[in-house]
């Protein structure tokens, strides 16, 4: 006897529609599995078999050939074990056929027939959603996932059996819901704050600037004059997520295999701090169905990379498209796929191979030419590509001492909040959403300057020596800083903050 | 005769004994083609059940139903999908194995009897 039944899979971050089908032929037990699987689909059969055993049921007498459609993309993962289960019960008659339509099912077997959670739930069910479904039935652990999409009932359970007196008998497990205020709150909560870090006001406020404006930045300072800890609060003074930031942020989580097993929506921005080991596939994403770097996995939020000159230079080179873009696409031979990659570059350095060159209380032992060889690891494009560059120098002795005085993250954030909603408004038709992301065009179109603004940025750039490049970064900037003050032209004390940012375009 | 053939088929006598006795129905006997011989073929309610019988004499180191190696599986397997297209079968099917171990004088010792015993998926 035929079944069919419905299952769900994702390319990339969208999810499609896996049709199970079970036959039943003449013969002693076996089961096929048509339709590309790949290993773990085809060791399903053997979960499946003991499953159906332990439930307490017996496995069919005959020749089990189960087709995944479409037959042309390749079935991965171990989450179609559930459906075959149940297409062969449906198929010997065991559970009821006619509830079958109604529901899609995803789930991995355990072979005393328990339910453990797959990967990708979120986009599989906003699928689901899309497709008309009633429901979908998934494992326990995946059901806070699943219920963050809206209108569609969640099954969960347990157990193979427990699905099967679903199935048969009505209505015998609620459906889960989650609450979306509870799980998104308006104030995020981070376990890091501004309040902790002393002294460093300049580089506090260039971190401001650059979470008003979406601008990548770079810090150069001696080893621990607290650029890792910097970097670490940048997403406490970021505007909280939106929900649909939280969901596109899951999304790519989920796909990736990396939610947290309490708590189901990424409610804070994610912060990615990469070993300088990192290879480009890991960075950018990759594998013979691509999945999601470091750069995708910083979505919305920070990328870090700590000791920027240490990581390999291709490594560093694949940054600049998805810098621009903010997406990255990644092609194989199989599939092309593409993920979102809106981050903001936060990137530290010393200043030399020691790391004491330009230190006040301990001197430099680094040739010239080894600080060259080491600066020369930044190419010019990709510094380029980095607005804000900023020096963190050693903290005073009395410094050091100081209770922490530091402003909490919570009051910066309302004044970044501040500026982005300016942002938001001013790109309402474009589609930008930050400065940092304006082209030559529009910041002809929204950088208008003061007279005295315009005629010290001339000047600037004649005593500075500086490129065409750095002149719009310096617009960009100045733009941001005149947000954060809510003016609406840019005036002269902008530019000139915003030109004290550019100092390794000084150096070289 | 040979010994060898002899034990055989005293064995198989004695599993279709020990197989009627559990109720079920004898179709066929060694059903032959040219990948080898099923020793019994019987109903077992709806089900029906090929049988290889294995007879060893007392001494051997090997149980009889662990003597069934792959190669011999593989053609029980190709002549079960046989009969089921020669007598246009539909229906349950599975495969038993029976061990009989033998004393000296012939007394049956031990009969062991594996229901289902292994499955045809194709690795």
């Amino acid at each position: 006897m035929l079944s069919k039944i419905y299952s769900l899979a994702v390319l990339g971050l969208d999810g499609y529609i896996v049709q199970v089908e079970t036959d039943f032929g003449t013969g002693v037990f076996s089961i096929s599995i048509v339709g590309l699987p790949d290993t773990a689909v085809k060791e399903s059969r053997d979960r499946v078999t003991s499953a159906i055993k332990n439930s307490g049921f017996k496995h069919p007498r005959c020749r089990v050939t189960v087709n995944l459609a479409p037959a042309d993309i390749k079935k991965e993962g171990p989450a179609y074990d559930l459906p075959i289960a149940l297409g062969i019960l449906a198929s010997q008659g065991i559970v009821r056929e006619s509830s079958l339509k109604d529901y899609a099912m995803i789930g991995e077997l355990s072979l005393d027939g328990s339910i453990k959670p797959v990967n990708g739930v979120l986009p599989m069910c906003l699928c689901a959603r899309r497709a008309g479904f009633k429901g979908v039935i998934l494992p326990n652990k995946n059901s806070d996932e699943g219920a963050l999409v809206q209108g569609l009932d969640i099954i969960s359970a347990s157990s193979l059996n427990e699905i099967i007196d679903f199935l048969n008998s009505g209505n015998t497990i609620k459906p889960h819901v989650v609450d979306i205020k509870k799980v998104l709150p308006d104030e995020p909560t981070y376990n890091a704050d501004f309040a902790d870090v002393k002294g460093q006001a300049h580089v506090k406020r260039a971190l401001e600037i650059a979470a008003s404006g979406g601008h990548n930045i770079v810090m150069v300072g001696p080893p621990g004059s607290g650029k890792t800890m910097l970097a670490k609060r940048l997403p406490t003074i970021m505007p909280s997520l939106s929900l649909e930031e939280a969901l596109e942020i899951t999304k790519l989580y989920s796909v990736a295999g990396l939610l947290p097993s309490k708590g189901s929506l990424i409610n804070i921005r994610p912060f990615r701090s990469p070993h300088h080991s990192i290879s480009y596939a890991g960075l950018v994403g990759g594998g013979s169905v691509p999945q999601p770097g470091e750069i995708s996995l910083a979505h919305l939020g920070v990328l870090f990379l700590d000791e920027l000159p240490e990581f390999r230079r291709d490594v560093l080179e694949v940054l600049r498209q998805p810098l621009e873009d903010g997406v990255v696409t990644i092609s194989r031979a199989l599939t092309s796929i593409t993920y979102p990659a809106r981050f903001m570059l936060v990137a530290a350095m010393n200043p030399c191979p020691c790391g004491h060159f330009s230190d006040s209380l301990k001197g430099c032992t680094c040739t010239p030419f080894q600080i060259q060889r080491y600066w020369s690891k930044l190419s010019g494009p990709l510094i380029d590509r980095i607005d804000l560059h900023v020096e963190v120098p050693r903290l005073k002795q009395d410094e050091l001492t100081k209770h922490p005085t530091g402003e909490p993250s919570k009051e910066i954030r309302k004044r970044v909040s501040f500026a982005r909603k300016i942002q938001r408004e001013r790109f309402k038709k474009e589609k930008i959403f930050s400065n940092a992301e304006m082209n030559v065009r529009q910041i002809k179109e929204y950088c208008s300057l003061g007279k005295d603004a315009e005629e010290l940025l001339k000047a600037a750039i004649l005593q500075l020596k500086m490129s065409a490049r750095a002149y719009d970064r310096i617009l960009k900037v100045a733009r941001t800083i005149a947000d954060l003050e809510g003016s609406e032209t840019i005036k002269a004390a902008h530019i000139a903050e915003a030109t004290q940012y550019r100092s390794l375009d000084r150096k070289s | 005769m040979s010994f060898a053939i002899d034990r055989g088929k005293f064995g198989e006598d004695k599993a279709v004994e020990y197989l009627e006795s559990k109720g079920y129905k004898i179709i066929e006997r060694n059903y032959k083609c040219r990948f080898g011989e099923i020793d019994v073929i019987a109903r077992d309610g709806n089900e029906f059940v090929f049988v290889e019988v294995r007879t060893f004499c007392n001494g051997n180191l090997v149980e009889p139903v662990e003597s069934v190696f792959r190669d011999k599986r593989k053609r029980l397997l190709y002549m079960v999908e046989r009969y089921i297209n020669e007598r246009d079968i539909e229906g349950e099917c599975r495969i038993d194995l029976v061990g009989i171990n033998l004393e000296r004088d012939g007394e049956v010792k031990k009969i062991k009897h594996i229901e289902d015993a292994f499955w045809g998926h194709r690795y």
